[in-house]
């Protein structure tokens, strides 16, 4: 190879580069380093997906009074063209009120699960009203966890403060505490989960219906 | 054309990808990654101090300002500057330099949990002081509420050096620990974010691992408490991990300890729990060692021998390890245990803390540190 073909090699080469170089630099520049927005992340309401269904489960009202018995309500959505059964289980854990001064909040019982086991038409809303006999304290904290049939994660889905906030900022002088005994251990193998409305036809319903027009199907599992 | 020309155009496209990759890589590399609880000298630290936890935080802090170097700068974050006045008159003199920041609203004395601190490549510039999208709790308790905004604070303080980013995911600071490659992260993260912010366990450890500029092990299974509580890296691919098993065996009456949160916890199912971080710290390729530490009944007052704060500083590491009212046997196993890791011990006294939940890491935050 002659000095005469590595020139031509070369100048072939930087040619290339001055019509490639240009068009593809810009773009990696400008790439950076990504930022977690690009990662598509939003705050939306805690849901917990199931099988291409949707659920989300609430206190019963805004606001419970200390000792007031505690009731959840379930709401299933089937956004899909297809039918789609849901099995989950839904916790009611009780955060304790402890001391404001506290690194963190006292630690978490789980007082009641209830299988939720549901099948809904393409389109269905479902809701369901599942009554326990938790009542919790003044201060306390009351959390809802879900998680889906064979999903290895929990899901937080409400929290709600009961009752009043104790006065007294540095103690637990004036606070009525109840306390709440931990789920027995067979306790997912009782019936507790209480449909209020029994199995009517099957219509779609409003998500945010309070007593349910339609079938809450809701079958539990035994 | 000829063979020539081909050849050359070809040289010219694969100089062209090559310098196209090396910009692309070198700006995509992590530009930030979260401090290291095991590497370099401490050089900022802030901690949070409220009149209302006079009996709870100024002995821990006494004990540590007097054991850490004069070059240390501590950042003070405080309700108004009575309140600094009044920490400083509590700790008496010390040779770091205290920094009040006034904030104007409630707080807590709590610091370690408000955000986490993402180094920048270059040491020398704005750390990035990165919250969580929510405080645990921050809707009913006052305080917690304006523990959210401590962190944009301290960033707003002219003098710190540091940016301020808002994370969409759900934290607390203590859910992390880190060394130099690794995070490890409470599954409890996942809990608060999944189904709200992400869907499943693999985007957050995407996000994790796209925000923390290191590679996550999100633990399975893990005591119900934050992360320094029960771990801590030593570097060198070694973790130290709690072990309530070897703290029962060093005293008569087990279960009499940590009476402050209702006796100790030595179930088999508490047990599993630390052993399962344990295992899977091994499976991360970790060297583990297993300390004595006794969790108590109620699930979060414990002592535990591992929430300090580690340096490495003229060549040598050093350990600011918490100390409780505990019997002497559990607080010598343990310091046995940081010695044969090679850490020379700083004992602090944080008896006033542990029975609000925390201890001497969960009271003091790392803003900056000199590697």
């Amino acid at each position: 190879m002659t000095r005469h073909d590595l020139a031509v090699i070369a100048k072939s080469a930087a040619l290339s580069m001055l019509l490639t170089l240009p068009v593809l630099l810009p773009a990696a520049v400008s790439a950076g380093p990504e930022k977690i927005v690009q990662l598509g992340l939003a705050e939306h309401a805690p849901t917990l997906k199931v099988g291409g269904a949707e659920l989300t489960v609430a206190l019963g009202k805004p606001h419970y009074a200390a000792g007031e018995a505690i009731v959840m309500v379930a709401t299933a959505t089937n956004p899909t063209d297809a039918p789609v059964h849901i099995a989950a289980t839904v916790q009611l854990v009780r955060v304790p009120y402890s001391s404001p001064m506290s690194r963190m909040r006292a630690m978490p019982t789980s007082t009641h699960e209830a299988p939720v086991v549901l099948d809904l038409k393409p389109g269905e809303t479902r809701v369901v009203r599942l009554k326990t006999h938790v009542k919790m304290g003044n201060g306390d904290s009351a959390q809802i966890l879900a998680s889906a049939k064979g999903q290895e994660h929990q899901v937080i889905l409400a929290a709600a403060g009961i009752g009043e906030r104790p006065k007294d900022p540095m103690g637990l002088g004036n606070v009525e505490l109840i306390p709440v005994a931990p789920i027995a251990p067979d306790a997912q193998d009782m019936p507790v989960a209480e449909p209020e409305v029994p199995t009517a036809p099957a219509e779609p319903t409003s998500a945010d219906a309070e007593v349910p027009t339609a079938p809450a199907v809701a079958a539990v599992e035994k | 054309m000829d063979a020539r020309h081909i050849a050359g155009a070809a040289l010219g496209l694969a100089l062209t990808a090559a310098c196209v990759g090396l910009v692309d890589g070198a700006s995509r590399a992590p530009q930030r990654h979260l401090l290291a609880d095991d590497a370099g000298a401490l050089s900022e630290l802030v901690i949070h101090y409220v009149p209302s936890a006079a009996e709870l935080s100024p002995p821990v802090y006494r004990d540590l300002l007097r054991a850490l170097p004069d070059d240390v700068v501590v950042w003070v974050v405080v309700p108004d500057l009575p309140a600094f006045d009044d920490l400083v008159a509590r700790v008496g003199e010390v040779g770091p330099t205290l920094a009040p920041v006034p904030v104007g609203h409630a707080m807590t004395t709590w610091s370690r949990d408000r955000w986490l601190a993402l180094a920048p490549e270059d040491e020398d510039a704005p750390v990035t002081i990165l919250a969580p999208m929510g405080e645990d709790g921050d809707d009913e308790w006052p305080a917690r509420a304006g523990d959210r905004r401590t962190g944009s604070d301290l960033a707003d303080h002219p003098l710190a050096r540091a940016f301020f980013e808002r994370s969409p995911l759900y934290f607390d600071g203590g859910d992390f620990v880190a060394d130099a490659e690794t995070v490890f992260v409470t599954p409890r993260v996942l809990r608060r974010s999944a189904g709200r912010v992400v869907e499943d366990r693999a985007q957050l450890l995407r996000a994790l691992e796209v925000t923390l500029g290191k590679r996550v092990v999100l633990l399975d299974e893990a005591p119900e408490h934050h992360a320094g509580m029960f771990m801590m890296p030593v570097g060198g691919r070694r973790m130290l991990v709690g072990d309530p098993s070897l703290a029962a065996a060093l005293v008569d009456d087990p279960e009499a300890l940590v009476a402050a949160g209702g006796g100790a916890d030595f179930s088999a199912a508490t047990q599993a729990r630390f052993d399962a971080v344990a295992a899977q710290v091994e499976a991360a390729g970790y060297a583990v060692t297993r300390i004595p530490l006794v969790p108590g009944r109620d699930g979060r007052t414990w002592w535990t021998w591992l929430n300090g704060l580690l340096e490495t500083r003229g060549g040598e590491g050093h350990v600011y390890m918490p100390t409780f009212d505990a019997p002497a046997p559990l607080r010598a196993a343990a310091e046995a245990v940081w010695r044969d890791a090679g850490y020379i011990v700083h004992a602090i006294d944080a008896t006033s803390a542990y029975t609000h939940f925390g201890s001497l890491r969960c009271l003091v935050n790392v803003l900056r540190r000199k590697v």
